[in-house]
Parts: structure tokens; sequence; C-alpha cells
């Protein structure tokens, strides 16, 4: 938006008043196993090299456990935007607050062979709105 | 004037500090007690209490830690690490960590 639409949207929203959506970027992992996005945790995970025990080892307690120990997964929610929601009045006064975000659940999935060896490994991802987290 | 402005300089400047004054670490959870190959799981059990999870037909058994104390009640999406301990057939402690989370 070039600066003069910006002053004329401004203007229009001064003398109009009402709701205002403003997506702030934040950009945060937020929930889960936050750690299992630094330090190259996820490639560490290598399909028929890297045992059950490895991988417990290195990551911990799973998020969750499916098909009998046949496959594990590890979760996050990732933030990429919150959203301000700003109540402008007449003239230009109002209020704002963040109360909703935008960003993605996702779950690391890994699956091991009857031996105990990672056989697959995928990355599942899920866009939603959720409740705004305090920074 | 100029006295009232510098005193109220570090007037400021010390509250800054006091409020920026880092809190104490919290102690890690003891875990030198724990040896690999020697240590038995009914010890861990024992000193640890029931694991929130099984797998491998219980050779393998988790703890959960927020603030680096057990916190069995809480999810796991909620813990800050957790304790893994792996043991072999004769339930002796083959290897064990402590994996944060956060």
């Amino acid at each position: 938006m070039t600066a003069g639409r910006g002053v004329v949207a401004a203007v229009l929203l001064g003398l109009l008043g009402g709701c205002v959506v403003l997506p702030i970027p934040a950009n945060k992992v937020t929930h889960g196993h936050q750690a299992l996005t630094r330090d190259k945790q996820i490639s560490a995970v290598v399909p028929g090299e890297t045992s059950r025990q490895e991988v417990l080892l290195r990551l911990g307690e799973p998020d969750g456990v499916l098909d009998g120990e046949q496959r594990i997964y590890y979760a996050w929610r990732e933030q990429y935007l919150r959203l301000l929601v700003a109540l402008v009045g007449p003239g230009g006064s109002g209020t704002g607050d963040v109360v909703n975000a935008y960003g993605a659940n996702y779950r690391f999935m890994i699956t091991f062979d009857p031996q105990g060896i990672v056989s697959a490994v995928e990355v599942l991802e899920k866009a939603d709105f959720f409740e705004a987290e305090p920074d | 004037m100029t006295r009232v402005v510098c005193l109220l300089g570090i007037g400021m400047w010390l509250v800054a500090c006091a409020s920026n004054k880092p809190q104490p670490a919290v102690p890690a959870f003891d875990l030198s007690w724990v040896k690999d190959g020697v240590t038995a799981r009914d010890d861990v059990v024992s000193r640890l209490g029931r694991p929130v999870r099984y797998m491998d037909d219980g050779r393998i058994i988790f703890y959960r830690l927020v603030n680096e104390q057990l916190m069995p009640e809480v999810r796991v999406s909620d813990t800050d690490s957790s304790l893994v301990f792996l043991f072999d057939t004769d339930g002796v402690l083959q290897a064990h960590a402590k994996v944060p989370r956060r």
C-alpha cells in the first residue's frame, strides 16, 4: 500500500470507526517439543540407520505412540502471525488487543521397521488459527 | 538543578539494575546416582516412582520434568524435559538421557 492510500485509509477509519485486524509477524514455536526445531534434531533421524533407542534418547518421550509402537510422533506449534484487533472510534480514538494468532501444528512422524530401525520420517503440517500466546 | 537531575538519573539506573537482577538458577534434577551398566530398573522406579510411559515391554521408561521437578500429572506437551531410561532384558540400565523440550 502506498503512503497516500494508507493516509486515506486512516482518515476513513478515523471518520467511520470500526474494527481493524492487523497481522503482526511472530515466527516462534509456542507449544510442544520446541527443542525439536533447533540443532538439526530432525535431520539426525535417518531412515535405515537410526534405531528406536537412539531416537528416544535424543528426542525424549514421544507426544504420541501409534500402531503398537511401530510409529511415534513429536508435536509442536509454530505461530507465524499475531492478529491485533483494534477497535477504532470516530476521530481515531480506540483500543487494541492481540486475541488470535495464525500458525501451524506440526507432527514429526517416525516409522520403525520390525528390527526397530527407522524406516520412514515425515513432517506433517496443518495450518490453523489459535488463541494468542502471551509474550 | 543539575544535582537533582543526576540523582534522578542514578536512581532510575539503580531501579533498572534491581529489576533486571537475574533469578537464581533452579538446580538441575539430580541424576548423579544413575550409572549405565549398574543401576537396576527397580532402583529407578523406587526412587522416581511410577513412570509416565512404558515402551518396548517396559524396557524403556519415561518421566516428565517441569522446572527440574518430576511432574507425572502434566501432559507431555507441557513438560520442560523428559527423562529416558533404557534397560536390558535383565533390568540393568543400558543408557539414559535427560532431553530438553524447550
